[in-house]
């Protein structure tokens, strides 16, 4: 799946500042997300990049804005300076967020090469079609 | 059937022609009565403890411990010990500190020793080559080279499971703790829990 | 309820024609289980396994399909008999059976589940699945059978398969459970529960250890032999699973408990002989051993260093008497019966499933290893399990028997209805009809009769080598050599009758010696360089010893190396 074609997807979610050390600045949040469908309920509403002792730590904050419940799937794929990943496939996490809250997810890059990344979401709820 | 005669030839033709034409490409499998899943999707068959749980335990302890070492200028010399299994599921402890060893390798932030499953072979095969007398002196393993580790880590896995009506709740906590083993100081220590609800 | 007397006293008259009738209908119907099997089952309980085994195959002698049940039954035969080859093979066709509708039960359940609405179908026609228990048990016959040809790999794999049965029979009896209570109700049926069956032996179904099992179908000889394998393969948190579900299934079992609470000093240690000079040297150590600083005082002499003979970690476990025997026993009840006038509720006679008792006798109580007594603990009664399997599947039972009663009783209501006017003829066909709507039912007697009832078991550690076991049979005792090697070892004993049947492990002379040879104990004292020699060369010859162990018995050693003398805990011979 191509990031462009979620050009689109990118402009309703709200925009945030990314503090973003390597390698480019002033990023969108949509574009370092992989959606899978356009999730009903859930959005991703912050994301923060730093650099600890080498490492990349993500800090994505999800917002449910329904008052039920809400289930997810995510994981990150990381990535070095030229896209490349360099890390093997994350297991797909599940996620519960409560009715009408936020929920953070922490994440520390499982190796200094990864420079880049990029969030794989899937509701379990989407919106009929994206296109 | 020969293919002299103008009709059959012109079968043959249509039949190649067909099969040219609008066959479509096959894929290399014999058979189709399996399909491969994603080995990294989300298992929900039921709530007992499977290979999710244990891809996101893994998962958790390895990326924390690599934070917890990350920055350091010497990887440090580690050695995993049981992870005991006080459940009373048949939870196999060792495919889930194996899964972390490889993690914690594949990142480099950690070399690892032989463990203790490991010290029978890896004694036998060091006594073979420097004491057996058979080897090249200069291509040997020499004897009273091994690393010892800094660094032990051993833990365990709980469950609490409820069951009421047609709900049944499972809770896993999955504790890790890394010890300092010339000091005997706990350095590092996390846990990562799950919770599973399943309905009749 | 008058209607349906009436003939039946007026068959009183007619003993004679209704025994014939009865007979014949009986002759040209299948004969039940019980009957069938009641030949082997004596020849198994004087102790003729091989009469017993030519008696099944007779029975068994037509072409087409065996079922499940012949094989159960062949596999412990040719197992009695020492010939474990061609029992685990037999095994294996039970066991392909059993994975098919382990497959069936995990991806459509409704398709077994249907069974429960099925009213055309008579109990005993019904394709024989097997008993849970039986299923699950099964593995661990077959566990067994590999650990007597020495394939400690192919017990650890079967082990594994038995769990994940149990796993398996777990979720379908839930849903099962469920679909049972829904069918009964949209059938409008009240009575559900033998309690309810007026007249039915409820006794042998309403024990309170029976009442006290968790399921019918996991067993604490089931997972206790799960966690020892496990153990023995070097697994020590898969053998600890095994062994805390035992003590769930069977709390309060010292037997039990202790295999879990010592398992980590087992699994770091090893196991040791008990040695009496070793109490004496720990006593002199820490007189000597200053309390302050953990030192050895100076100037004391300590006596020599004791050596520890390593010990063979087995177990033995003594299977005795046969599993219960199910007969069908007649009680009438009362069913709504579609007639000309509506609804009648009419007292239909059923036969119903009643689990003969067993002897009490049959369980074995004395062991003795050489002239030392050994305790025994009886781990799971398979008795119990067969009541507690048929008290849950009841329900199951009493619906569809009774839904299959209506349908018949609305044909024979019809002949009863119409004999006052064809006379005496008319009487000879309603007495026929009651008859054949009697014979023709019977309950399900079919279960797994060869397999044992009890099973007992002791955990020793033998010096490696011949040993003698004493039996206490009915009979009086009876003596079996065992010879055991490697670091553990499983022992089965097999009473029947006055004989014993005896299953072990394949005897390695060569590593019974290796592991025989003595170290010297080793206790946490801060000194002492010349000990640390003696322990270095002792180190070296343990792990030679450990590796040909390894090799010669298919089970891996537990004990680590010892390389610190700092992590060394006492003395664990157990």
């Amino acid at each position: 799946m191509k990031i462009s074609t979620f050009a689109g997807v990118a402009a309703s979610l709200v925009l945030a500042t990314v503090t973003f050390v390597p390698p480019v600045a002033a990023q969108t949040i949509a574009s370092k997300l992989e959606l899978q469908g356009k999730p009903k309920y859930l959005e991703v509403t912050d994301l923060m990049a730093r650099t600890r002792n080498g490492l990349m730590a993500l800090n994505i904050e999800i917002s449910n804005t329904d008052n039920e419940p809400r289930e997810a799937f995510w994981r990150v794929k990381w990535l070095d300076d030229t896209g490349f990943p360099v890390w093997a496939d994350e297991v797909w996490k599940p996620l519960t967020i409560q009715g009408a809250a936020k929920q953070n997810l922490q994440v520390t890059a499982p190796t200094p090469k990864a420079t880049d990344f990029r969030i794989q979401f899937t509701a379990k709820e989407n919106s009929k079609s994206i296109f | 059937m020969t293919l002299t005669s103008p009709t059959t030839r012109l079968a043959v033709l249509s039949a190649s022609l067909l099969l040219s034409a609008c066959a479509t490409v096959t894929s290399p499998t014999v058979g189709n009565n399996v399909s491969y899943g994603d080995a990294k999707a989300v298992e929900q068959v039921n709530e007992k403890f499977g290979s999710t749980d244990l891809q996101m335990i893994a998962e958790a302890m390895a990326r924390s411990l690599a934070e917890s070492q990350a920055g350091a200028r010497i990887k440090p010399t580690v050695t995993i010990a049981e992870v005991k299994n006080k459940t009373s599921e048949y939870i196999d402890t060792r495919s889930i500190t194996d899964s972390i060893r490889v993690q914690l390798l594949k990142s480099g932030t950690m070399r690892f020793v032989t463990d203790i499953a490991g010290m029978q072979d890896q004694t036998d095969e060091l006594n073979r080559q420097s004491q057996s007398g058979l080897y090249k002196k200069s291509a040997s393993a020499k004897l009273g080279k091994m690393e010892g580790a800094k660094y032990r880590i051993e833990g365990n896995i709980t469950s609490i499971v409820k069951t009421g009506g047609n709900l049944k709740d499972v809770y896993y906590k999955f504790s890790l703790i890394m010890t300092d083993v010339e000091g005997g100081t706990i350095e590092w220590a996390d846990e990562k829990e799950i919770r599973k609800t399943a309905k009749r | 309820m008058n209607r349906f007397f009436g003939p039946m006293r007026a068959a009183r008259n007619w003993v004679p024609y209704w025994a014939s009738l009865a007979a014949a209908l009986i002759l040209t119907g299948c004969a039940g289980y019980q009957k069938q099997m009641g030949s082997t089952v004596d020849a198994v309980r004087a102790g003729a396994a091989d009469a017993a085994l030519a008696d099944l195959e007779a029975k068994n002698a037509g072409s087409g399909e065996k079922d499940l049940l012949y094989y159960l039954e062949k596999g412990e035969l040719l197992r009695m008999k020492n010939a474990f080859q061609p029992s685990l093979d037999t095994w294996n066709v039970a066991d392909e059976k059993v994975r098919a509708w382990e497959e069936q039960a995990k991806l459509d359940p409704s398709k077994l589940l249907g069974n429960i609405g099925s009213v055309v179908l008579n109990d005993t026609t019904r394709r024989y699945d097997g008993r849970d228990y039986e299923k699950v048990l099964l593995s661990v016959r077959l566990a067994l059978n590999q650990l007597a040809l020495g394939n400690w790999e192919g017990a650890r794999i079967e082990i594994k398969k038995m769990h994940e049965r149990e796993a398996v029979i777990a979720d379908f009896r839930a849903k099962d459970l469920e679909d049972a209570k829904a069918s009964a109700e949209s059938k409008g049926l009240k009575a559900t529960s033998f309690k309810e069956l007026n007249g039915y032996p409820v006794e042998t179904l309403e024990a309170p250890e029976i009442l006290a099992l968790k399921n019918a179908y996991e067993s604490a000889i089931a997972n206790y032999l799960a966690g020892f394998i496990y153990e023995a393969s070097g697994d020590p948190s898969l053998a600890a699973a095994g062994y805390r579900k035992a003590i769930e299934l069977r709390p309060n079992q010292p037997f039990l408990e202790s295999a879990l609470a010592e398992l980590d000093g087992r699994a770091q240690q090893g196991v040791w002989l008990k040695d009496p000079t070793i109490p004496a040297y720990e006593e002199a150590v820490k007189a000597a051993t200053d309390p302050k600083t953990g030192k050895l005082k100076k100037g004391i002499k300590l006596p020599p260093v004791p050596l520890r003979k390593p010990a063979v970690d087995t177990l033995i476990l003594v299977e005795s008497g046969l599993a219960p025997a199910i007969s069908s026993r007649m009680i009438p009840i009362p069913l709504p019966i579609p007639s000309k006038g509506g609804l009648q509720v009419v007292m239909t006679p059923i036969s119903w499933p009643v689990l003969e008792p067993v002897s009490a006798l049959d369980q074995v109580t004395g062991l003795s290893i050489g002239s030392q007594a050994t305790p025994l603990t009886l781990v799971t009664s398979v008795d119990h399990m067969a009541r507690r399997a048929l008290a849950d599947e009841m329900p199951g039972i009493i619906v569809r028997t009774s839904v299959r009663a209506i349908v018949k009783g609305a044909a024979q209501k019809v002949i009863q209805d119409n004999a006052g006017s064809m006379g005496l003829a008319g009487t000879f066909l309603s007495i026929a009809a009651g008859v054949a709507a009697v014979a023709t039912e019977q309950a399900d007697e079919r279960t797994w009769r060869t397999l044992p009832a009890f099973y007992s078991a002791a955990r020793v550690a033998l010096a490696p080598g011949e040993h003698t076991l004493t039996v206490q049979t009915p009979s009086g005792p009876t003596t079996k050599t065992i010879q055991v090697s490697g670091r553990h070892a499983v022992v089965v004993l097999r009473t029947s009758g006055n004989a014993l049947y005896l299953a072990q492990a394949p005897y390695k002379p060569a590593a019974a010696q290796v592991i025989a040879e003595p170290e010297p104990v080793l206790l946490p004292v801060n000194r002492v360089d010349e000990k640390k020699a003696v322990n270095n060369k002792a180190e070296a010859k343990k792990q030679d010893a450990g590796k040909s162990d390894a090799k010669s018995s298919g089970a891996k050693p537990t004990k680590p190396p010892i390389t610190s003398p700092g992590t060394v805990k006492k003395e664990t011979a157990t």
